[in-house]
């Protein structure tokens, strides 16, 4: 019924697709895997109309079609969930039930409230969904918001319905609801793409399935041909033993523990800890909670539920500054937009969180901070003119390390590193690697979280992996492999 | 569960709150001062926060949609010195579409600026407040034009019907459509929804673009009408008439309750803000309180009303 094929698409420095294809067959739930930023969400966006493909064909019923836009898409019965909520907190849940066809007279001049509310509770009712149409939105929970989504896309009879991760946020009651709205879609013809991490729900769910990996098509078959070894071996596509970080993981003294942490849906009950001296690896799937743990860590957030202790002393940072005096640092996966102030040079950018020792009641001395910049990026071998360059000229790799510079200069005992090598390149990556080495090898914890498995089994002492939330288990380096890591992400025993 | 309802309570509280000042201020004016009293100075408020009203209308608009116009002052000042200049020239009504031309003109400017080129809203509307201003100013080369058309100004400020002023007749016109407009019809939804979030609304097929360019060619079509109904008043033009009102427009919108940042307001809130500060400003001139004593008091008016907004929403943090 709707077929992409020979699909490429890039985006700045990114081949997201590279020929990719995908078909979908009426009445199916075709589940649509492969691991981080392998092209899935890109491939559906491409259907929906978000994106515009650079090659290849889509066709629906055999005809070639193309979509400008996502109201496009939808007027050919393709309707997408989004991984991306797009329920809006300001409107009430009919509002976002109905939006951009609210029933109206004269051609949308004049909106029938009253018709509005009656048909909002009509499609809550048909699709057994406990709601008050009349409640906003921005006061449901955002597994709720999860179903008003969904509903939104039900209720217009889609022909094709691409479900993006739909089971990341909800509850245990909301996921059975979902799942008697897929299987009734199902019988009434839909074609169903779903996208998910959730092995057990591919099975239990999928008819087919496609599996893609680095933007490229690598399998698609019946669920009933293929087993959970199967999928992940696809996913991952090699047999990788690397060499690996050869050391004995020293758990002499704990540096950082956490005790059942808890925040929102995202972070729900972990347990860990992190020993000092050690790199501790964080893996997990998008969405499994590792930036969120590392925030709660670093006093950006603040938790729910839960306790953690620094070197045997109760630690609940109120700020970022709280937690630096601590003696905690966060390195942000997001360099732009919380590791490095671009606009301004390296020696401001390093100087930065160490402002205080380099001032004199309250003046900064130009040359302290410029010699204090020169020692820092000497030790960690900024490529750039002097202090004055202007962190934005450098290449992602520098700008990285500017940002490490700026943290280390604070001498933390317990550094978090979030996704420390994305963007470089691989020689960056390399001296990246010596440098939080030697930091560990000085007496640092350091925490690094990772969506590149290799990577964290070539650097940490220590893998721990997270699922939903929780720490589903960890494994010294020497032992892990992508297949168990996987393993461990894909856990959902828990569930129950 | 009752953590909710006390926050959609002490939401409700906010609104009433502002009903609350409204009549707290005109009750002890009514006391303090004959002056304000007085049935005819009573009547007179309504046309005199006609042009607060309308640019505040539309500024309601802006903000709602998460955009904000700082052009509005100086847009409606060269409307009202193009339009006193056509009537100087004998041009008659022609004066009438002229006027709303030069105000669509500058609002599809913005409009474009920010639909098309992506220009921040700050940004593409300060460039339309320099032009304007610009305009304005070789046009009338420093000088107060003065024209002499009485149908105009009676049909646009001096004239009565129903014992109110046609400025008063104006500005219910615009409230009524402005009203409409956001609260009834699908135009005034997408409105909404794109202040809401304006990603999340393109993602949902909203034609995102068309409704930015609408409401910022509207809100200049309205600055037309305002730069009319300035000069209808005095009965002359000035290239800085009606500046200052950008500021004015968006304390009454923020008082009102619109939110910076979009996705929440109404226009009856919009109109209790644009009431208070239109009696305020009434009554504290009528007891000789001092006019940069009046912004003071205008300014803390605006910051009371902001903290019991962010209090009334909860202390979520998120805006």
């Amino acid at each position: 019924m709707l077929e992409l094929s020979n699909i490429t698409k890039s985006f700045p420095g990114v081949r997201a697709l590279d020929g990719a294809r995908f078909d979908l067959r009426a009445g199916e739930v075709h589940a649509f895997m492969g691991e981080n930023g392998a092209g899935k969400s890109t491939m559906m966006k491409i259907a929906a109309g978000l994106f515009a493909p650079d090659t290849g064909t889509i066709r629906l019923d055999g005809v070639p079609v193309s979509f400008a836009n996502p109201s496009e898409a939808k007027a050919a019965g393709i309707h997408t969930v989004f991984q991306e909520l797009t329920v809006l907190e300001n409107l009430d849940v009919a509002q976002n039930l109905l939006i951009g066809r609210e029933p109206a007279l004269f051609g949308g001049a004049w909106l029938d409230r009253v018709a509005l509310y009656d048909e909002a509770a009509k499609i809550l009712r048909e699709l057994r969904i406990p709601m008050d149409p009349r409640r906003m939105a921005g006061r449901l929970s955002t597994g709720q918001r999860q179903i008003v989504e969904i509903a939104r896309a039900v209720a217009q009879n889609p022909r094709v319905l691409i479900l993006d991760e739909p089971t990341s946020s909800l509850g245990r009651h909301e996921e059975e609801l979902l799942f008697s709205l897929v299987a009734r879609l199902k019988t009434a013809g839909t074609g169903i793409v779903y996208i998910t991490h959730r092995m057990s729900e591919v099975f239990a769910l999928a008819d087919r399935i496609t599996v893609l990996r680095d933007g490229r098509h690598i399998l698609t078959d019946d669920a009933a041909n293929l087993d959970r070894p199967a999928l992940i071996r696809a996913m991952v596509g090699r047999d990788v033993s690397e060499a690996r970080h050869e050391g004995e993981s020293r758990r002499a003294e704990v540096a950082l523990e956490v005790r059942g942490l808890e925040r929102g849906a995202d972070v729900r009950g972990v347990d860990l800890t992190l020993y000092r001296g050690e790199v501790l690896g964080l893996a997990g799937l998008m969405g499994a909670g590792r930036t969120e743990l590392a925030r709660l860590m670093a006093g950006i957030d603040r938790p729910d539920a839960g306790e953690m202790m620094l070197f045997g002393q109760p630690y609940a940072p109120a700020s970022v500054r709280a937690a630096m005096l601590a003696g905690v640092a966060y390195v942000s996966e997001d360099r732009k937009g919380l590791g490095v102030v671009l606009p301004l040079p390296v020696g401001q950018n390093i100087a930065l969180p160490s402002l205080a020792r380099l001032s004199r009641s309250g003046w900064v001395s130009p040359a302290r901070l410029r010699d204090f910049a020169r020692d820092w990026m000497g030790r960690l071998g900024v490529r750039a003119t002097g202090p004055d360059t202007v962190v934005g000229t450098l290449s992602g790799g520098n700008q990285q390390k500017v940002a490490l510079a700026k943290w280390l200069s604070t001498a933390p005992r317990v550094i978090l590193l979030d996704e420390p090598t994305r963007g470089v390149d691989v020689g960056a990556k390399a001296e990246i690697y010596t440098l939080i080495r030697a930091l560990a090898a000085e007496g640092t914890a350091v925490l690094v979280i990772s969506s590149e498995l290799p990577e964290l089994m070539q650097l940490c002492d220590r893998i721990a992996v997270m699922a939903q939330g929780r720490v589903s288990g960890d494994l010294p380096a020497v032992e892990a492999s992508e297949t168990a890591l996987l393993e461990l992400a894909f856990d959902e025993s828990e569930a129950a | 569960m009752s953590a909710r309802s006390s926050l959609r309570l002490s939401e409700r509280m906010a609104d009433l709150g502002l009903a609350l000042a409204i009549v707290a201020i005109v009750t002890a004016l009514l006391i303090l001062s004959p002056a304000f009293r007085d049935p005819a100075n009573l009547m007179g408020i309504g046309r005199q926060v006609a042009i607060l009203g309308i640019a505040a209308a539309a500024m309601t608009f802006v903000i709602l949609m998460g955009e904000i116009d700082l052009s509005v002052g100086a847009v409606a000042s060269a409307a009202a010195v193009v339009t006193a200049l056509a009537l100087a020239q004998g041009w008659g009504v022609w004066a009438i579409p002229i006027a709303i031309l030069v105000g669509t003109v500058f609002g599809l400017l913005n409009g474009v600026l920010v639909v098309a080129l992506g220009v921040p809203a700050f940004i593409a509307t300060l460039v339309s407040f320099f032009l304007a201003q610009g305009v304005a100013l070789t046009l009338t080369g420093g000088q107060t034009i003065l024209f002499a058309a009485d149908w105009f100004r009676s049909l646009f400020a001096t004239g009565s019907f129903l014992g109110q002023r046609a400025a008063f007749w104006w500005l219910l016109a615009v409230f009524v459509l402005m009203g409409w407009l956001l609260a009834r019809t699908r135009f005034g939804a997408q409105v909404r929804a794109i202040g809401g979030d304006a990603e999340a609304s393109a993602m949902l097929g909203l034609p995102v673009a068309r409704v930015k360019l609408l409401v910022f060619t509207l809100t200049g079509a309205l600055m037309g009408l305002v730069g009319m109904i300035l000069i209808a008043r005095i009965g002359n033009a000035r290239a800085d008439g009606a500046i200052g009102l950008e500021f004015d427009a968006i304390a009454a919108a923020v008082i009102g309750g619109t939110r910076l940042g979009g996705g929440y307001g109404s226009i009856p809130r919009t109109a209790l803000g644009v009431l208070l500060i239109g009696i305020l400003n009434n009554g504290l001139a009528i007891m000789n309180v001092d006019f940069n004593t009046q912004q003071v008091i205008k300014g803390a008016l605006v910051v009371g009303v902001v903290l019991i907004d962010r209090w009334a929403r909860g202390k979520g943090g998120t805006t």
